[in-house]
């Protein structure tokens, strides 16, 4: 096991390397010069040229990779809006961001799984077609135009609910329901087919044919192997709550860090902008990567081979 | 397979999609948005860009169907048009992300080894960016317009594309006929195209249909973050990103645009799956 | 000895979208008290779908058990509750299926799914009931059991699994055991060790077993008596001896024509012309008669029934008429 995961950590260090050249491209990239598109359109000639120097933009390019690198780390890498370092500004926004996506998987997976077991068990009942419309709803759902109905609903008409910011748990419910909600509707969608094609195993069979009773073979034996490949989708989507959340950030103003990328696109930091999306992506491969354990946990194939 | 064997399954597949009545609603929904993208100068009541202050949120009536937004437009107008402006985007970045995805995965699974790997690992990079951040980023790069948002989304969905043919020729690349083509002297490329790609059809297909799906909400994403489609345009997710600041006192201005994107991308779900269940009638019970 | 089980004029039917397939359409048999019955067919005739009509484990919907009835001890197993039938299931009737290793669930160790049943059925504390496990495994010829029963399935040969597998099925002492088609999925040099091993417990414990096969060299090594199924019907019955050395049936006749034996020297291998009938729209009358060599015009019109034409050998079959 641990083996399993040394060769999986081993295999994230080159798609680490590729997304900050990636990131640090971005820049350079561009069309235009990147000392004047750091300096905004009012700069003046001195002003670039102080960036310049400041950004290392003269030096070779594979040297500003690796004052870029270095700068990530040892806070040399300064936010042009906040003038501290990048790190330090997009620390506290993943925190947030990490916090709302909690609630929002918990939401998620409760209601997904418990709709797509359902949905296998009583396969073309009512039931069944209720919950997977209501998923493919779910899927197809804009979040903001979700999150602005939901703000019209408990925010505006009923007062039940703030319509934005960060406080106590009040804030936290319907920024979790709306970003929670396509990843109820993909979790549903992956239980129920993969509890369908579990169910038609012949294990099931044979664990009815001992004579167990229904609940067993369905919570025990079935499961256990529907499991597999719906965490898989879970894992996938808690991680594309870390950065999508960037829609559900934006309608409900909560300071993350998917909203941080977006504002500092717009003001032009692009420090934070390139620091924002190495570290996002490093927290998502790595969620990857526990997904995989876990999946390995489940999967006794994998983890004995 | 070679083609006359590939047309009985289009047939057959066809039969089953038009049994699956959710499906069939998918492909009106599909039909009715092109229709709207297509005709949208011949139906659509009013002007979309033409702004009358006196008719600002006004609430739906028979002139105005859908009312009008903050600068008096119609609604329902802005709607047919910004069809327009979505199925654009949509299947010109699946163009760009099926010509390129397919060539790298057709590349990689059929010559294998280095190049596999590198096309692969790459691919990798790609999918680290979660979600829309990949495009986000694109689009933070290249600066909002039309044709950079189709590149960014275009790229965004390469890897999806890559994974999917290079796994079908794959699987496809060891089987005898494929070994036969190249033993009587048939050029990689030739065989590749007459006779792998054909096998991919079906989870190319199907993968297109959602991604169209995928790409609709990421665009109208973006252009509610106003990194999209620029106003006036009349983009839905633009729209939404204004009404934002009126929901209080004119709630239609929001609704109507939303609706729009998830009854499309509904109709594009609903037909993916469809197809999903036509084109592999062995994952049915 | 009486009959342990009776099976008469049960019928299964499949209801799908291309059509109502009739996989059982009026099968009748029994087995004795200590008794091997072999159940041979060719792939599709329903062979399987008469195991698991017995077992009440069809799955419904597509599938329905329309008429018939299955006495097991005396007892009507269509007129029981799905509660009543799990106390049935595993302990009185236990099966063993035909691929082990898609039979065994890959997420659970081994032991623990024999355990599993016998705790099912005993509420025998897990603890014990994995030491009765190993004990069983022991028995079933598992080297190492104690060791064994912490495996899983994917750790284990096809042979083992098989064994793990027997060994399950004979956890609670079934009075009758089901075996389909136990050996098909196993490499030759393990077929005949699982048979033999089958053949001993059955002797040790006196059970009955249905044993289900494609294969007549199976199951005239195993079986005590025969029926020969076609197309949803039982066509021929009798001892062993008897149906092997005088078949009575001409598809029964055509199935071991179709053996090459090494004491014949024959160059070419008997085969029966035809295909096997398509189960939602069988042929009229007897149903094995677009492939007979010999068709009369009663056989397209009336379904022969099965009677005996000799003592304790039954065929259904028109040409032994009168």
């Amino acid at each position: 096991m641990v083996k399993f995961i040394v060769r999986r950590l081993m295999l994230l260090i080159p798609v680490l390397i590729g997304v900050s050249v990636i990131a640090f491209l971005m820049l350079h990239l561009a069309p235009g010069d990147p000392a004047e598109l750091l300096a905004g359109l009012e700069a003046s000639a001195e002003d670039i040229a102080a960036l310049r120097t400041r950004f290392g933009l003269d030096k070779p390019l594979f040297v500003q990779y690796f004052m870029f690198l270095k700068g990530l780390f040892d806070g040399s890498l300064i936010s042009l809006k906040y003038e501290m370092p990048a790190a330090s500004v997009i620390f506290p926004r993943i925190l947030n961001t990490l916090k709302l996506a909690c609630a929002s998987i918990v939401v998620a997976v409760a209601v997904g799984m418990i709709a797509g077991i359902v949905s296998a068990v009583r396969r073309h009942s009512l039931v069944d077609y209720v919950s997977t419309t209501l998923a493919l709803l779910g899927v197809s759902m804009p979040v903001f135009w979700w999150g602005l109905i939901l703000i019209m609903i408990f925010s505006v008409y009923l007062r039940w609910l703030p319509s934005g910011g960060m406080g106590g748990l009040r804030y936290l419910v319907l920024p979790a329901i709306v970003l929670g909600t396509a990843s109820a509707g993909a979790i549903a969608r992956m239980t129920r087919s993969s509890m369908m094609e579990v169910l038609k195993q012949d294990y099931i069979t044979a664990a009815k044919a001992k004579g167990l009773p229904e609940r067993l073979v369905i919570y025990r034996h079935a499961l256990r192997n529907a499991l597999i490949p719906t965490v898989t989708v879970v894992g996938l989507e808690f991680g594309y709550m870390l950065a999508g959340a960037v829609l559900t950030e934006t309608v409900f103003s909560w300071p993350g860090v998917g909203r941080l990328i977006v504002d500092s696109i717009l003001a032009r930091d692009y420090p934070v902008v390139q620091a924002s999306l190495v570290l996002v992506a490093g927290v998502f491969v790595l969620v990857n990567l526990g997904v995989d354990v876990l999946y390995a946990f489940l999967d006794p194939r994998i983890r004995y081979d | 397979m070679t083609k006359e064997s590939t047309k009985r399954p289009a047939h057959a597949a066809w039969r089953r999609l038009k049994k699956n009545k959710i499906a069939i609603a998918g492909l009106f929904i599909v039909i009715l948005y092109v229709a709207c993208a297509i005709f949208a100068p011949y139906i659509s009541p009013h002007d979309p860009t033409k702004q009358s202050l006196a008719d600002s949120f006004l609430m739906p009536n028979a002139e105005h169907l859908l009312g009008c937004d903050e600068f008096g437009r119609d609604i329902l107008s802005r709607i047919i048009w910004g069809a327009r402006i979505s199925l654009l985007i949509q299947v010109s970045s699946v163009i760009v992300a099926l010509l390129v995805g397919i060539s790298l995965g057709a590349l990689g699974g059929y010559y294998g080894g280095k190049l596999d790997e590198l096309i692969m690992r790459f691919m990798d990079i790609l999918l680290a960016f979660p979600g829309m951040l990949l495009a986000l980023a694109i689009v933070a790069m290249l600066g909002p317009s039309v044709r950079n948002l189709i590149v960014a989304i275009g790229i965004y969905s390469v890897p999806q594309f890559a994974r999917i043919t290079r796994g079908a020729v794959l699987a496809i690349s060891a089987n005898e006929y494929v070994l036969g083509a190249k033993a009587i002297g048939e050029s990689d490329l030739s065989v590749i195209v007459r006779y792998v790609l054909p096998n991919a059809l079906s989870p190319i297909i199907v993968q297109t249909t959602l991604r169209m799906a995928t790409v609709l909400l990421t665009a109208s994403g973006l252009g509610f973050l106003g990194l999209g489609v620029q106003p006036p345009n009349p983009e839905w997710g633009t729209m939404l990103s204004s009404a934002r600041m009126y929901l209080r006192s004119a709630p239609h201005v929001a609704i109507f645009p939303g609706l729009a994107i998830m009854i499309t991308v509904l109709g594009f779900n609903f037909l993916g799956d469809g197809l999903q269940d036509a084109l592999n009638p062995r994952l049915k019970e | 000895m009486g009959s342990l089980l009776e099976v008469k004029d049960l019928a299964t039917y499949f209801y799908t979208d291309e059509g109502i397939i009739k996989a059982l359409d009026g099968v009748s048999f029994s087995i004795d008290e200590g008794e091997i019955l072999g159940l041979v067919g060719e792939t599709g005739c329903g062979k399987s779908v008469t195991a698991t009509s017995i077992m009440g484990l069809i799955p419904s919907p597509p599938g329905r058990i329309v008429r018939g009835s299955i006495l097991f001890n005396g007892r009507e197993l269509l007129s029981l509750s799905e509660r009543q039938m799990r106390s049935i299931r595993g302990r009185e009737i236990a099966m063993i299926f035909q691929d082990p290793a898609s039979s065994l669930n890959p997420v659970f160790r081994v032991g623990f799914q024999v355990a599993e049943a016998i705790w099912a059925h005993l509420k025998t504390p897990i603890r014990e009931a994995l030491l009765k496990a190993a004990e069983l495994f022991g028995r079933v010829n598992i080297p190492d059991p104690l060791v064994a029963i912490s495996r899983y399935p994917h750790q284990l040969s096809g042979g083992m699994k098989q064994r793990v597998m027997i060994a399950m099925a004979l956890s609670l002492n079934p009075k009758l055991l089901i075996a389909d088609e136990p050996t098909t999925a196993l490499d030759v040099s393990i077929q005949a060790q699982i048979l033999s091993l089958i053949k001993r417990l059955q002797r040790d414990y006196g059970s009955s077993v249905l044993l289900i096969s494609h294969d007549l060299g199976v199951i005239s090594t195993m079986a005590h008596r025969v029926a020969v199924m076609y197309s949803g019907l039982i066509v021929e019955e009798g001892r062993a001896e008897d149906l092997f050395q005088k078949p009575l049936h001409p598809y029964t006749q055509g199935l071991l024509a179709a053996i090459p034996r090494v004491d014949e020297d024959k160059s070419e291998l008997a085969v029966i012309e035809g295909t096997i009938p398509d189960l939602t729209n069988p042929p009229a009358g007897c149903r094995f008669h677009p492939r007979c060599p010999w068709v009369m015009k009663i056989c397209e019109a009336e379904r022969p029934p099965l009677k005996a034409v000799e003592p304790k050998h039954k065929v259904a079959c028109h040409a032994y008429a009168g």
